[in-house]
């Protein structure tokens, strides 16, 4: 072979690159993440899974869920809005600032506050308008809001970052989407008991649902004549006359479901925090 | 094998001259072997082109290699970016002019001196006013008394100018202070109202007195 060397450095070169690029460096730069504390809540971020639900993400492995449901939120990015986060005593004063910045409806919303008054804003313009808006009784805010179609459709508030995943193993992103993103199903879940039966028959909780039953994640057995099911048994309705009570693999998948958060508000990925009603202020109206 | 590529290399070489041909048939029939050629100009191209392109990506979506940066975001001074700014907050501000000037004679609680002919800001209608005009007044102009704060004569009430002394923005910031601390609460007050009753008393000399202030309406 001529130039053996030069094909022998050639390859040495390319693999060795390949390797370095590809492995090393996310290895160097991700590999020692370490769980996060919290700023607002001072809680560890993430914590590993309780038992139930790791076993749970054993099923979700077995099962193959992963093949349709993805769990990872996209975002494109973010704009701001414009909160009134207290109204304060001063209304007209507040009513009139409102007016002349071009806000519909002042009276309506001041006595909404907090209520979002603009939004799709950029940060300069929104940091000017709540800045004219408070004054010493009424408070106004600038709030983040993150953007994609993903957030839109209610499956997550912020993007998935390598954070989120710290603790799992095989990290289940998914590749593709015949069912929901499933990111934070923890956030949006049905009662267990509903989760249960959409595993056993998916089209008896949702008519449209594509999903095929995992009806060998459950044990059926005839009823006798007046016999009551037992206490963990799905409805009677699902399937009338038969007791369906779920294996501990069908419990553990939906412990695991319901651990499934990924809204904490990190550093590289901000969340959006309106701000709250007051408890006071909440309770009052019902007195 | 050594050998016999020892024994070939003079045939190898190329004849002089010919830059294109990268195979030489030997004339008696031998096999084929090969031997240098100049790369196409165009595939080069294309390999400068593909590694700029690559470099660029990376420069790009990168997150110049800050492990806190993902998703959406280019840069982590994007992500700082995203906290709101709030301005300079002008209760603050006035703290620090408060502190400078009118605390000799008012006090740090705001409550003033009588041993100085000093009334209290804490609770007074004065300070509280919803228009900031008449107090503008007293600190731009001063104030010879009698005055009446908190159902209180204070006779010899007087208290210096200060329109060469402040800002607009500074007096603005010290009222706000002074409408928004110890208990007090009122609208801050803007350099605007400041400066609208700078002008509307240009002409005014000496000390405000309560009659002066009166004829302002609030």
């Amino acid at each position: 072979m001529n130039n053996g060397l030069l094909v022998f450095f050639g390859i040495i070169l390319s693999v060795g690159g390949s390797f370095w690029t590809l492995l090393m460096a996310p290895q160097l730069q991700l590999g020692s993440a370490q769980p996060v504390v919290i700023e607002a809540t001072g809680e560890r971020y993430p914590s590993p899974r309780a038992g139930l639900a790791q076993k749970g993400a054993e099923v979700y492995r077995a099962q193959g869920c992963v093949e349709c449901h993805s769990q990872q939120i996209r975002q494109t990015g973010v704009s701001f809005e414009l909160w009134l986060a207290e109204s304060g005593n001063a209304w007209p004063q507040l009513a009139a600032t409102m007016e002349k910045l071009k806000i519909a409806n002042p009276d309506k919303l001041i006595a909404q506050a907090p209520v979002k008054l603009l939004g799709g804003l950029p940060m300069l313009e929104a940091s000017a308008m709540a800045q004219q808006l408070t004054n010493g009784e009424a408070k106004a805010q600038v709030v983040l809001a993150t953007l994609g179609p993903d957030i839109q459709r209610g499956w997550g508030r912020r993007v998935t970052v390598s954070q989120d995943f710290l603790y799992d193993y095989p990290v289940q992103l998914g590749t593709l989407r015949i069912g929901p993103d499933l990111a934070n199903y923890g956030l949006r879940a049905a009662p267990a008991a509903l989760a249960l039966q959409h595993l056993y028959s998916p089209q008896s909780t949702m008519p449209k649902s594509m999903m095929p039953p995992y009806r060998y994640l459950f044990n059926k057995r005839k009823l006798a004549e007046g016999e009551k099911p037992a206490a963990n048994a799905l409805p009677a309705s699902v399937e009338p006359g038969f007791e369906i009570t779920p294996r501990p693999e069908a419990e553990a998948l939906v412990a695991y479901l319901n651990s499934l958060n990924a809204s904490a508000p990190l550093v590289e990925a901000p969340v959006p925090m309106p701000p709250a009603k007051p408890v006071a202020a909440a309770a009052a109206p019902a007195q | 094998m050594k050998k016999q590529h020892k024994q070939n290399a003079p045939q190898q070489s190329r004849p002089p001259g010919s830059g294109k041909t990268s195979l030489i048939v030997k004339e008696n029939g031998g096999e084929p072997t090969a031997a240098r050629a100049a790369m196409p100009v165009l595939l080069i191209a294309l390999l400068v082109g593909l590694i700029y392109w690559g470099n660029m990506y990376v420069v790009e979506y990168g997150g110049q290699l800050d492990a806190r940066v993902q998703g959406p975001y280019r840069s982590f001074k994007d992500i700082e970016g995203l906290k709101p700014k709030t301005g300079p907050d002008p209760v603050e501000e006035g703290k620090v002019v408060y502190n400078k000037i009118c605390v000799g004679c008012h006090q740090g609680d705001g409550n003033g001196s009588a041993s100085q002919n000093a009334p209290p800001l804490v609770g007074s209608e004065w300070v509280l006013a919803k228009d900031p005009s008449r107090i503008a007044r007293i600190v731009l102009h001063g104030l010879s008394g009698p005055i009446k704060v908190k159902d209180k004569e204070w006779g010899a009430a007087q208290m210096l100018a200060f329109k060469d002394v402040l800002s607009d923005v500074e007096i603005a910031a010290a009222l706000s202070y002074i409408r928004n601390s110890w208990g007090n609460k009122a609208l801050i007050v803007k350099p605007e109202q400041v400066k609208k009753a700078r002008e509307e008393t240009k002409d005014h000399s000496g000390y405000m007195t309560v009659e002066d202030l009166m004829k302002v309406s609030e």
